[in-house]
């Protein structure tokens, strides 16, 4: 995976195939220590115990049509490099929390990429979803659902091609401090 | 707003806006467009499939094709990723492997507008029982 950003895109395709129709996207980054947090909860049919430590197996998946999942595996092996974590929450019938967090220090941590270009096609390619973001670095927070965004363009002919740029734009001009680490708002 | 000369302006500029129209109009019927899934599990995600799926998402409407996008989860053919399933209306979905942005390229200009098949075809060898 080339970076952070991909990785939360993985893993919120994961909450998607556990049929979840509500996905929160926490991120959460201190300058200080340089720690990047992100938590990723979903309403999805969840995992049973046994199920939560074989998600973690490479060799384990709960697809049918191939017999290996890294998805969970490899971002644990890229945040463990980094001297981060990974932990997953999870009960039947209830959801699914996904949480880890990297080290930006360290020399093996893969750079942040593009997460309002992530975000932003991830809630036009996916309207029935509601999707909650929650990004902050300390001093700066920005919250938005995709619901209350699309319900602005509800009935308006425009393209998904459009409709991506605008909610990008949005995006990106709401989270450049999570890139440039300084906060003007 | 683009500048309106010539006639070829203005036939485009028509063109656009039916689009958008038929978009609207069959978007209470989703069957009625095309539809087109990216995989978008690791598999995906790791050999490209977000910049295949930003590539559609935004050059479906500039070449005025209704469609909507979609991703979808990991179909088992990893070897071949990033791969697509495109459904035009009333037919069976076709599922094309290594798709780059040519590939997606030629996949809109041939198989989209011109239901010609290309290249890349993965075989649909098993049906999902229902």
């Amino acid at each position: 995976m080339e970076n952070i950003a991909l990785h939360i895109l993985d893993i919120v395709q994961n909450a998607i195939e556990a049929g979840a129709t509500r996905i929160s996207i926490e991120i959460e980054k201190n300058d200080t220590n340089r720690h990047l947090r992100v938590m990723i909860t979903d309403n999805g049919r969840g995992m049973s115990e046994e199920m939560i430590t074989r998600a973690l197996d490479p060799f384990y998946t709960s697809r049918t049509t191939r017999k290996v999942g890294i998805g969970l595996p490899l971002l644990k092996q890229q945040v463990e490099q980094t001297g981060g974590f990974l932990h997953i929450i999870s009960q039947p019938h209830k959801g699914t929390t996904v949480s880890f967090g990297f080290n930006l220090e360290h020399i093996d941590c893969p750079p942040l990429g593009n997460i309002a270009d992530v975000c932003s096609t991830l809630f036009i390619v996916n309207p029935q979803i509601d999707f909650y973001l929650h990004v902050s670095n300390g001093k700066c927070t920005f919250t938005c659902e995709s619901k209350k965004i699309l319900e602005i363009f509800d009935r308006l002919p425009l393209s998904q091609g459009e409709l991506r740029q605008y909610i990008y734009s949005f995006l990106k001009e709401n989270m450049d401090w999570l890139v440039q680490s300084k906060c003007t708002t | 707003m683009t500048k309106v000369k010539t006639l070829d302006d203005l036939i485009r500029l028509r063109d656009e806006l039916r689009t958008k129209l038929e978009l609207r109009e069959k978007g209470e019927h989703p069957e009625q467009l095309i539809q087109v899934k990216v995989a978008m599990a690791t598999c995906g995600i790791a050999s490209g499939a977000k910049e295949v799926m930003d590539y559609f998402i935004d050059e479906l409407p500039k070449r005025n094709i209704a469609a909507v996008v979609t991703q979808t989860g990991c179909m088992g053919y990893c070897y071949a990723e990033p791969t697509i399933e495109v459904t035009l209306p009333g037919k069976e979905p076709v599922v094309f492997g290594y798709v780059n942005k040519e590939k997606a390229d030629e996949i809109i200009e041939k198989y989209l507008k011109a239901g010609e098949l290309v290249d890349g075809i993965i075989p649909q060898t098993f049906k999902k029982p229902n």
